[in-house]
């Protein structure tokens, strides 16, 4: 299991790579923008609790976290390719580091601490904002209101971007 | 540490066309090696295996007397690459990518890197994507040598290069033979090159290997 562990210089490396390379590459403002509005709208109809819904709940619930997991992989994005300014060829990270002393692992560990941020923020708004209403309206909430959010929205992320590259 | 810089071990690996059979060989510091061969006949598939994070072979590859299997990043910090399958970023100047690029290394000398590509009449300026193919190979031999590289493995690095830039890369190279302890594996497919500016030359065909001889 050693390949799974944090490597401390590794991460280091990476972070100042990537500080680094935004002054070179600074086009991921577009990036930015076009993951906060998937994210916050897919907050909108996230935090909306299992009790409101008769019927139709799960379809509801895809959307949500579809529109959260392409926000989210939007936001990932900028940490896996990086466009050339000129000819906006894009290139994958895993490549132009594949002959370079650090280990395909930690760009994954490095990628998942990135994501896992705002998946913790906004999966801790949804499951207040769900649970708020919820009680508000019925005086009570269901386990999935809290199970939901957190499979869908820390797990299923993290899992895919693991797998990703 | 071992004086055996580079050894394979019954080494084995198999893709969809191709298989590498049995090679087994050990390389000394201070020399330089070279495996002819036709275009593909294994050359590459070889040097993708020392390269390469992920076993892809079965049998053993050593360097310096252990085995690289889950060295990679202490690999990488030892091994130069030059080839036109290494990785820069295509639009930033030779001193951006040092920059950039740099950072991965234990020890990465920035200032040693400017020097060498001045010597080598390379401007620190000069994009990478303009950059001649001869300027190429030289700029990813000043970023090996800055990163303190104690094996060079050139794949088909000199091809298509033109007889001044040649002869300034192979003196280079022997330079840094007679300054520090460094070993050189080259891969190519001109003999004549291979006979005037190696040591020792070994013959791949069909995924085989024949023993290093002495070049004449």
């Amino acid at each position: 299991m050693k390949a799974f562990k944090e490597d401390k210089k590794q991460q280091e490396r990476l972070a100042a790579f990537y500080k680094e390379e935004t002054t070179y590459f600074p086009n991921h403002v577009l990036l930015n923008f076009v993951a906060g509005f998937l994210i916050v709208v897919s907050f909108l109809l996230n935090i909306i609790p299992c009790l409101e819904y008769d019927d139709g709940y799960l379809k509801v619930a895809f959307y949500g976290c579809l529109l959260f997991a392409m926000g989210i992989f939007t936001y990932a994005s900028k940490y896996a390719t990086f466009t050339e300014p000129l000819t906006n060829k894009v290139r994958n990270i895993v490549e132009l580091t594949k002959y370079l002393p650090v280990n395909r692992m930690q760009l994954t560990i490095f990628r998942i601490k990135k994501i896992l941020k705002p998946c913790l923020i906004t999966t801790a708004f949804v499951v207040a904002f769900r649970l708020l209403i919820s009680f508000g309206v019925h005086g009570s909430a269901t386990v999935w209101d809290v199970l939901m959010p957190v499979l869908l929205m820390i797990l299923w992320p993290v899992a895919v971007e693991f797998t990703r590259y | 540490m071992s004086d055996i810089c580079l050894k394979f071990e019954n080494v084995c690996g198999k893709s969809k066309n191709f298989a590498l059979k049995d090679v087994c060989f050990s390389l000394e510091p201070g020399f330089i090696y070279a495996i002819a061969g036709e275009n593909g006949s294994g050359k590459s598939t070889l040097m993708k295996y020392i390269l390469s994070e992920k076993k892809l072979y079965t049998g053993r590859i050593l360097f310096e007397g252990e085995d690289i299997n889950g060295r990679h990043k202490e690999l990488m910090n030892a091994i130069g690459f030059v080839s036109e399958d290494n990785r820069f970023f295509e639009e930033r100047s030779a001193k951006q990518n040092g920059e950039l690029l740099g950072g991965f290394y234990d020890k990465f000398d920035m200032e040693l890197y400017k020097e060498t590509l001045k010597s080598m009449d390379i401007a620190e300026s000069h994009t990478y994507m303009k950059m001649s193919r001869g300027e190429k190979i030289k700029m990813q031999l000043a970023f090996a040598i800055a990163h303190g590289s104690r094996f060079f493995l050139l794949d088909e690095a000199t091809a298509g290069l033109d007889p001044v830039y040649r002869i300034e890369f192979f003196n280079v190279l022997r330079k840094l033979l007679a300054e520090k302890n460094i070993t050189v594996l080259m891969s190519s497919h001109n003999m004549t090159e291979i006979e005037k500016n190696t040591d020792y030359v070994a013959i791949m065909k069909e995924g085989r290997l024949g023993g290093f001889n002495e070049s004449i």
